[in-house]
């Protein structure tokens, strides 16, 4: 009974312990906090788009929507793994610093059992917390990421009202919870391990330095810097878009960056020491062997954490842009309410009869086109391998094009005898044409007749709705030349007369209904979901893959200028004792995390530029504005993330150099 | 009369709820340009207190201190910081040097921040270096040398800006018999020659007879005085045995 009695005094003695220790050490947990909020509200954040597009008034009819959110949650599954890695280090990385004080209770007589009810508790609090503000930081966001998507997806009628997905919240909490248990089961088990011995005399013990030549430091360098050079040349070759050699470029910008971070400090304190004046002046020698030390010792580690910065940076920017890039030929894929075809010819087609009348073909199988809406043929011929300048383009009919113009709401063009016009919209044919236009023979062979440029002007018309731009490339020429030819496929655009929801539907239904698996069927509704779904998918991917990948080098950065805070207390205990002022440390110590955390960031930085100056050359153009917005976009969330993390940082640098001195 | 330090009433109380420990009790001291002077006393006599005072670490409760003319109680936070760097050299127990840079750099820093150049920094550096025998090892960083070596380039640090007091703080604490022997031949010669001003706290009485004077301190008070005068070493240690033992001191149980 008693026994019992003093067991629960015990327990909330332990109980106010707990909540002790994780106020003392605020400093330290803070990027522990730091990072598990951004995790929780990151992953509430993203998977609550099935809930925002409620909102939007979309209608979700080939589930591509849906399809984006699970890919979303397949990533966020991802990065919960990279999550719990980096959660473990960090932890690991606490446990290291609170050897002694778990010590001490071990010498003070307290059981295990009673220490890792201590660590459970504090991993709980800590837990709580984290996912109580992450939460709260995540539906805020959340308000913030749904007006992004409206204006992504252009739904029409949408209106913006709060957004909350429980299912997402389920999710976050289910997830981070069995993260904190394996974490707690972790660290029972390293403290399992640890013996009393090893965990009293904890020092860091010191470690050897070993100075290179600056002959050969200069050649590290150089080799790091050449391979560099070399990776970004190999990914803004202008003519190459292999994705291999992207992926070679940055294998070579990643040793690179390696070599660079190798010789960097002592090419640093090389550069450093030779200008004695300032080296000599105030407490710089500190500060320089400071960084030097620091730089030495984690090279390696700098290296990976400048390419995940980089991966992080250029994904934001690229991922983005690849997103906007798909949309924005988003009018010329939808010029129409909706396509109809039919392909006349091969396996499929071979067999139909020769009725050219598409409509009226319809019309026989009960499409109710003339309820439905406006139509309008158009044929594309075959033109027997005509080839300009490396491509195939197809044959048009001057009526149809013409039809086709007018119902875009274009004037008609006029072709005389023996001429013909080019349209094109796929960008790269483009130019390609244009080229061949502007040539002094512009001569082709269409259906045993040649013909020459009626005009130099190129047209850029789209005229089918689809969902890839795949050029509508084409010849128009006068309607004889075209005559005894048997059309490849023949497209029926339609134009939604009255509610187009209604006419829609009917179509839909009615097309299903006609069964023939000639014919084939987009409408602008299925394309702009399509589209803006699979932009949104990729924009969001990219976002959040970047943000996780900033925050694991974040941390990584945090914790091992922290993990030397116990020496630099001491060391700077020593300046102050030499009658250092403490505003003199703590500038030091800002240029030491300054230069730790800038340099890889710097590097990264130029790495990503080159990466995203390198596809947006490659990608179609989309004006400046856009480019700007996502390199923008991209420098604010760096800014906001590794700035905080950089300010928790320097906050716990600086309680070491405020410290009382004392003899 | 020039004093380097003239310590008046001071006075260093510590308070809690219900009672004050008088660590420092109304101490009058002086101490002349050139003096090598030690302070000793059982543990919790007030002698690291009292030192911790005229260093500037800590503030008094009462009382002045003036170092070279000047009042350093009345001195703000930043006022200290640079009063110590510009006129205080101190040696630690654990010698304190930074491990970060080498020997050198921990001599040269201590001129450094006063605003030296380098040229000059050079020439103090290497004549010191010279001095204390420790040329060789400048190149080396701390965890490479030995605690005598340590400790002999951390007085060299104190030193090397011929400051007006040195303090220290059991310097021979962590040392083996023959590396503080060599420490003490290095401090008693940087008296005789640079006619440094010498402030050191022991418990030790072999280290305290290399002083030239001793004070004695029992309960925050001065309990006693003596001076070498003519008396060789060993004599002078004899004395401060007695001293010690009437004191009840460290040595008080083995009698």
């Amino acid at each position: 009974m008693s026994s019992k009695k003093n067991n629960s005094q015990t327990m909330k003695m332990f109980h106010q312990i707990a909540l002790k220790n994780v106020k003392n050490n605020l400093k330290n947990y803070m990027i522990y906090f730091l990072t598990l909020t951004l995790g929780v509200a990151l992953f509430y954040t993203f998977n609550s788009i099935n809930a925002q597009f409620s909102m939007m008034n979309v209608k979700d009819t080939g589930s591509y929507l849906t399809f984006a959110s699970g890919m979303i949650l397949a990533v966020s599954l991802f990065i919960c793994v990279i999550m719990g890695f980096l959660v473990s280090y960090a932890n690991r990385f606490l446990m290291r610093k609170r050897k002694k004080e778990l010590g001490l209770y071990i010498t003070l007589g307290i059981e295990q059992k009673m220490i890792s009810k201590l660590i459970q508790k504090e991993t709980f609090f800590i837990g709580v917390i984290s996912l109580a503000i992450g939460l709260a930081a995540g539906i805020f966001l959340s308000q913030g990421l749904a007006l992004i998507s409206m204006r992504l997806l252009g739904a029409e009628g949408a209106s913006y009202h709060f957004v909350f997905s429980p299912l997402s919240a389920v999710g976050a909490v289910c997830f981070f919870g069995l993260l904190f248990v394996v974490m707690y089961k972790v660290n029972n088990r390293t403290l399992k391990k640890y013996k009393l011995i090893d965990l009293l005399y904890a020092e860091k013990k010191n470690e050897s330095f070993q100075e290179r030549s600056r002959g050969k430091n200069l050649v590290i360098a150089a080799c790091g810097i050449v391979l560099m050079i070399a990776g970004y040349l190999l990914i803004l070759r202008p003519d190459a878009i292999k994705m291999k050699l992207v992926a070679i470029g940055i294998i070579g910008i990643a040793i690179g960056t390696f070599f660079f971070f190798w010789a960097l400090s002592g090419i640093l304190m090389g550069i450093v020491k030779k200008n004695k004046k300032s080296y000599y002046s105030g407490i710089n020698l500190f500060s320089a062997a400071q960084i030097a030390s620091k730089l030495k010792t984690t090279n390696l580690s700098l290296s990976i954490i400048c390419v995940l910065l980089f991966l992080s940076v250029s994904s934001m920017t690229v991922g983005l842009g690849m997103g906007k890039s798909t949309s924005q030929d988003l009018e010329k894929l939808t010029p129409y309410d909706a396509t109809l075809s039919k392909v006349m010819s091969g396996s499929v087609g071979a067999e139909h009869s020769k009725n050219l009348d598409f409509a009226q073909e319809l019309e026989s199988k009960g499409v109710r086109l003339n309820r439905i809406g406006s139509v309008g043929q158009l044929a594309v011929y075959d033109s027997e391998g005509l080839k300009i300048k490396g491509g195939e383009v197809e044959a048009v009919a001057l009526s149809d094009y013409n039809k086709a113009r007018t119902m875009q709401g274009l004037k008609p063009i006029k072709l005389p005898a023996g001429k013909y016009v080019l349209s094109a919209t796929d960008r790269e044919r483009k130019g390609k044409l244009e080229d061949f236009l502007s040539q002094e023979d512009t001569g082709i062979l269409v259906n045993g007749k040649t013909l020459t440029a009626a005009s130099d002007k190129l047209f850029d018309m789209g005229y089918t709705v689809k969902n890839v731009n795949s050029g509508d490339n084409a010849v128009v020429v006068p309607d004889s030349v075209l005559k005894g030819l048997t059309p490849l496929i023949i497209h029926l655009n339609i134009n939604y007369r009255g509610d187009k929801e209604q006419a829609e539907r009917m179509l839909t239904d009615d097309f299903l209904n006609a069964r023939d698996q000639s014919y084939l069927s987009s409408t602008k509704n299925m394309v702009i979901i399509e589209i803006t779904s699979t932009n949104l998918m990729l924009s969001y991917m990219a976002i959040y893959l970047g943000i996780t990948f900033m925050i694991c080098a974040c941390v990584v950065l945090a914790l091992q200028q922290m993990g030397e805070a116990e020496d630099n207390r001491k060391r700077y205990k020593s300046l102050k004792q030499l009658g250092v002022r403490s505003a003199v440390i703590r500038r030091s110590v800002l240029q030491q995390i300054g230069v730790y955390f800038g340099f890889p960031l710097i590097l990264a930085l130029i790495h990503g530029a080159v990466i995203t100056i390198g596809f947006y050359l490659l990608l179609p153009p989309m004006g400046a504005a856009a480019v700007l917005y996502n390199i923008c976009f991209a420098l604010i969330v760096t800014c906001i993330i590794y700035g905080s993390y950089f300010f928790l940082t320097y906050l716990s640098g600086k309680a070491a150099a405020d410290a009382e001195v004392s003899l | 009369m020039n004093y380097v330090l003239n310590a008046k009433n001071v006075q260093k109380y510590y308070y809690n709820k219900k009672n004050v420990t008088k660590a420092v009790d109304d101490i009058d001291l002086n101490v002349r340009r050139g003096e090598y002077i030690g302070i000793m006393g059982p543990s919790g006599s007030g002698k690291t207190t009292l030192l911790n005072c005229i260093s500037t670490i800590d503030t008094v409760t009462s009382g002045h201190i003036f170092i070279e003319d000047k009042d350093i109680t009345k001195l703000k936070q930043n006022q200290l910081s640079d009063f110590r760097r510009n006129h205080l050299g101190f040696i630690f127990q654990d010698f304190n040097l930074l491990d970060t840079l080498t020997a050198y750099d921990n001599i040269a820093l201590a001129l450094a921040v006063i605003g030296r150049s380098p040229e000059t920094i050079e020439q103090s550096v290497g004549r010191i270096a010279a001095e204390l025998g420790i040329g060789e090892i400048l190149t080396k960083f701390p965890y490479e040398l030995s605690g005598g070596q340590k400790q002999r380039i951390a007085c060299a640090r104190a030193m090397v800006k011929e400051p007006s007091l040195i303090l220290a703080d059991e310097p021979t604490g962590a040392l083996d018999s023959k590396s503080a022997k060599m420490l003490l031949q290095n401090l008693g010669d940087m008296n005789e020659k640079r006619n440094a001003t010498i402030l050191m706290v022991t418990h030790d009485a072999f280290t305290a007879s290399h002083c030239k004077r001793i004070l004695f301190m029992k309960d925050g008070k001065l309990f006693h005085e003596l001076v070498r005068g003519a008396d060789s070493r060993k004599d002078f240690f004899r004395k401060i045995i007695e001293v010690v033992s009437v004191l009840g001191g460290d040595n008080s149980h083995v009698i």
